[in-house]
């Protein structure tokens, strides 16, 4: 056991099960995923077997758009590289990976306070650690696909961004093959002075599940991040996102796309943190709650005391499709000095009345002018992610709407 | 700035108290013999005791919020409960002791009486120790009377009414405001009288470790209109007191309501007070919440719209000082269709203060046409000072408009700069500046006491620089 896993698991022996009156959960059916009774399970068949190590094999050239491919299946890596990502390095969460990873996990985990985020570090099902090194340019987007096939799954990506680099990540957790699957999972990054990452995480879920993703990013000076995360169907789901903006010049844009499907529980916490001055984070979470699905969005501005020059936006725009939908918006900014801008907004409503009869007087039938609406919704949120990807989110949210 | 006021400097012109000369004082503490006694003194019905002891219990089961201001410093065992200033309530401004005519001298009332109000209420203490209304709103019917009273003349229109709005167990606070309530307001407003002048009422604390928990009750009949002003004040001590009110409002079919607050309680009281109105059909309830004074304040003025057409409305306004936490905000929740509700907050922190603005927009499921708009503006005018956001929005109806929007900001370089060549020295900027900030929620405010919110501003912002 590396020296990671144990503080991990410390941190984790100390926190406590999350209850539905702690104020942070008190909207989530906990009831439907109950995480202790999923944990024990997970111990009971894992205290043997934990900590196998998964293969990482090359496999040849990534497909036409790609600069690397990375496929999870059968406890396997499988790695298609193109040119450009000659240098990318690779490392399975249970080898050898170098010192730097070490600490911005420590970091991470020194920062714990959920127990569902501590189980996911303590005890990763699988995980894999990308480094970008440092001056490293890729114009293509890189693709992490995880396919999960255990019922309880708790993969854990890392992902390194060294000096001046740039790189586009896509990651995508695909379980659809897994019927009520329990996922957990975790990603941690870390954008070193000046590097410029963009990444999108997209997940597929069976309607039964139970889905936990944890982000947290850290931005050194001059960093940027540009992020989306896009949640559409699953019965429950809770995700945290997490930035740090550690030091002066750092910047955030970090978008999200959702779509509460009926019977579904989708929530999203987003946390902009601010602890240098001359910083900026925008956001924009945007989404459509059909009849019979809720959603909850949560976010929060922080902006520490000796950060001034603070320049931070949140927005949320909630689309509701029919009566019995339910969206929550929480936005919340917490201001620690005078030196700042920051502003939030929220907004909760319909389809426009108007826009739909113009589309239907043009002779397009109702759902098509509906589809037509929500993806021009949904437009400037993925505007900004991987040419290459767009049309898979596009046709995965009109999928959930079917 | 004239010379008059530079020699103000920081100091909170109503900290003066006069000597404990209450004719009758619970011990400290709170148990059910002291709810039983206050409950005897005031010669109630069984009914009415009953009450209190459910709100006792209720206080005793619940927790404290584990959310908003940090409350920790409040001890319930060190505070005295009740305590009777005068025998008898007085209706000739003569007829009350020389220091109780005295404090109310210094506030102002009578000149505010005589200026411009249709009845005030004056409570100092526990109980309410002055009353008056104008006898033309007395013979249309209206009512404006201690709660007391209400209790013993119109036990009816109470039984109906009282802890409705507000039930015993709602939360802590409002369970100990059950238990050992005393004094406040109770107005009945008949079916289409429009009291066209305001009602006022004045709340002060002498004593030290002292609580104050008065009662308000305003039931508006279908069509009318009143306006009810309170403003607080309190003596500084170095031993904390507790304010825990319970307001209740029911605005019936087509009525509308206004309730204005300026709250300038001295740095040593805890404000912690439950305010909640209906508004059935076509209704208005219209909350203009203003907090300069307290130690910590937890406040969120409540409507719930529960008739078609209903409209809520909440003006806020926080002046956080030097430790000061001013915890405020507003809540309205949708149950009907074609309602529609503002919420405007507008809050200021200086020298470490910390102002929050907490609220809820709740929309019921199956409505149409519902509007709502939320508002937070917050002013930071110092690097120590800070400002927190916590807006609830929970919306289950699709026909819904709902925007919400906040911001946050100090006095800028640009506006400074501006000013000060036109010649205006940097304070005096400020100022401006700050009252700009405040201008479209003061126009709200009755004249008398827009002029006094200006005042206090300026008061508070001396020696300040941006």
């Amino acid at each position: 056991m590396n020296k990671v896993w144990i503080e991990a698991q410390e941190v984790f022996n100390k926190l406590l099960w999350p209850e539905e009156s702690w104020e942070s959960w008190r909207r989530t059916p906990l009831g439907k995923v109950r995480p202790e009774q999923k944990f024990q399970q997970f111990f009971s068949v894992h205290k043997e077997g934990f900590g196998k190590s998964s293969r990482i094999t090359e496999n040849g050239k990534a497909r036409e758009g790609w600069a690397l491919e990375v496929h999870r299946t059968a406890n396997t890596w499988v790695c298609y590289r193109s040119e450009e990502t000659q240098q990318v390095e690779l490392y399975d969460w249970f080898s050898n990976y170098p010192p730097e990873v070490s600490r911005v996990l420590m970091k991470r985990i020194q920062g714990l306070s959920d127990r569902i985020q501590a189980w996911n570090l303590s005890y990763p099902t699988h995980g894999l650690i990308l480094k970008i090194p440092d001056h490293l340019r890729i114009s293509s987007p890189l693709l992490l696909q995880v396919e999960e096939e255990d019922v309880i799954s708790l993969p854990h990506l890392v992902i390194l961004l060294g000096k001046d680099s740039e790189a586009q990540i896509v990651v995508r957790f695909d379980a659809r093959k897994t019927p009520g699957i329990f996922f957990n999972g975790g990603i941690t990054y870390q954008g070193e002075e000046n590097a410029q990452g963009t990444l999108v995480v997209d997940r597929l879920v069976p309607s039964e599940s139970g889905f936990f993703l944890s982000f947290e990013g850290y931005l050194q000076r001059d960093a940027s991040l540009q992020s989306l995360e896009v949640h559409a169907g699953g019965q429950v789901s809770k995700s945290n996102w997490k930035l740090e903006l550690e030091k002066e010049g750092s910047r955030g844009d970090l978008r999200g796309a959702y779509v509460a499907t009926p019977g579904s529980h989708l929530e999203m916490e987003l946390t902009q943190s601010h602890r240098s001055g001359h910083s900026q984070s925008n956001s924009l979470y945007k989404g459509v709650i059909a009849s019979g699905g809720k959603s909850v969005f949560q976010g929060l501005i922080v902006v520490g005391e000796g950060a001034t020059k603070t320049d931070a936006y949140l927005a949320n725009r909630n689309l509701l499709l029919g009566s019995g939908a339910r969206a929550d918006s929480i936005p919340r900014l917490v201001i620690g000095n005078n030196d700042v801008r920051c502003t939030h907004g929220s907004t909760t409503g319909k389809l426009n009345e108007l826009q739909l009869f113009y589309l239907r007087s043009r002779g397009i039938p109702y759902g098509e002018a509906r589809r037509i609406l929500i993806e021009g919704f949904f437009e400037e949120v993925i505007s900004k992610i991987p040419q290459i990807y767009q049309e898979d989110v596009v046709h995965r949210i009109a999928e959930s709407l079917l | 700035m004239s010379e008059a006021l530079t020699l103000d400097i920081g100091e909170y012109k109503y900290g003066f108290a006069f000597p404990d000369r209450s004719v009758f004082k619970t011990r400290r503490g709170l148990d059910e013999e002291i709810v039983r006694t206050i409950s005897q003194l005031k010669n109630e019905p069984e009914w009415m005791l009953q009450y209190r002891l459910k709100g006792l219990h209720a206080f005793q089961r619940k927790r404290m919020p584990n959310w908003g201001a940090d409350l920790s410093d409040i001890n319930f065992d060190e505070i005295y409960y009740y305590a009777k200033p005068t025998e008898g309530r007085k209706e000739r401004w003569e007829e009350l002791p020389e220091e109780i005519r005295a404090t109310y001298d210094r506030i102002g009332i009578p000149e505010a009486e005589r200026k411009f109000l249709a009845g005030v209420g004056a409570q100092y203490d526990s109980e309410i120790v002055y009353h008056n209304i104008r006898t033309d709103l007395e013979r249309k019917g209206v009512i404006f009377c201690a709660p007391e009273d209400a209790v013993r003349d119109y036990p009816e229109l109470v039984r109906k009414y009282f802890g409705t709005v507000v039930p015993f167990n709602d939360n802590k606070f409002a369970a100990l405001n059950t238990a050992v309530w005393s004094g406040g307001s109770f107005i009945y407003v008949p079916p289409g009288v429009q009291v066209e002048i305001p009602l006022q009422a004045y709340f002060r604390i002498n004593l030290e470790s002292f609580g104050q928990f008065e009662r308000t009750l305003i039931i508006a009949d279908e069509g009318s209109f009143v306006h009810y002003i309170e403003g607080c004040t309190a003596p500084i001590y170095s031993r904390n007191s507790l304010h825990s009110a319970v307001v209740e409002i029911l605005a019936l079919k087509g009525a509308r309501v206004r309730y204005t607050t300026i709250q300038n309680w001295s740095n040593n009281v805890y404000n912690l007070v439950t305010k909640r109105a209906v508004a059935y059909e076509e209704a208005v309830v219209e909350w203009v919440d203003g907090n300069i004074g307290s130690k910590r304040t937890m406040k969120y003025p409540a409507v719930y719209l529960m008739g078609p057409k209903a409209h809520g409305e909440v003006l806020s306004i926080a002046f956080a000082g030097k430790g000061q936490e001013q915890d405020t905000g507003g809540k309205i929740v949708h149950t009907a269709s074609d309602t529609s509700s503002i919420i405007t907050s507008k809050s200021i922190s200086k020298d470490g203060g910390i102002a929050s603005y907490r609220g809820l927009i709740k929309v019921y499921p199956n409505l149409t046409g519902i509007k709502s708009h939320v508002v937070c503006d917050a002013l930071l005018l110092d690097p120590q000072s800070k400002t927190n956001t916590y807006p609830y929005i929970e919306i289950e109806s699709e026909d819904v408009s709902m925007e919400h929007e906040a911001r946050v900001s100090r006095i800028s370089e640009e506006q400074l700069f501006y000013l000060r060549s036109r010649g205006l020295s940097e304070s005096e900027a400020s100022l401006m500046i700050v009252n700009g900030f405040l201008d479209p929620l003061v126009k709200q405010l009755p004249l008398e006491y827009a002029v006094e919110l200006n005042r206090l501003i300026e008061l508070e912002m001396e020696g300040s620089v941006g």
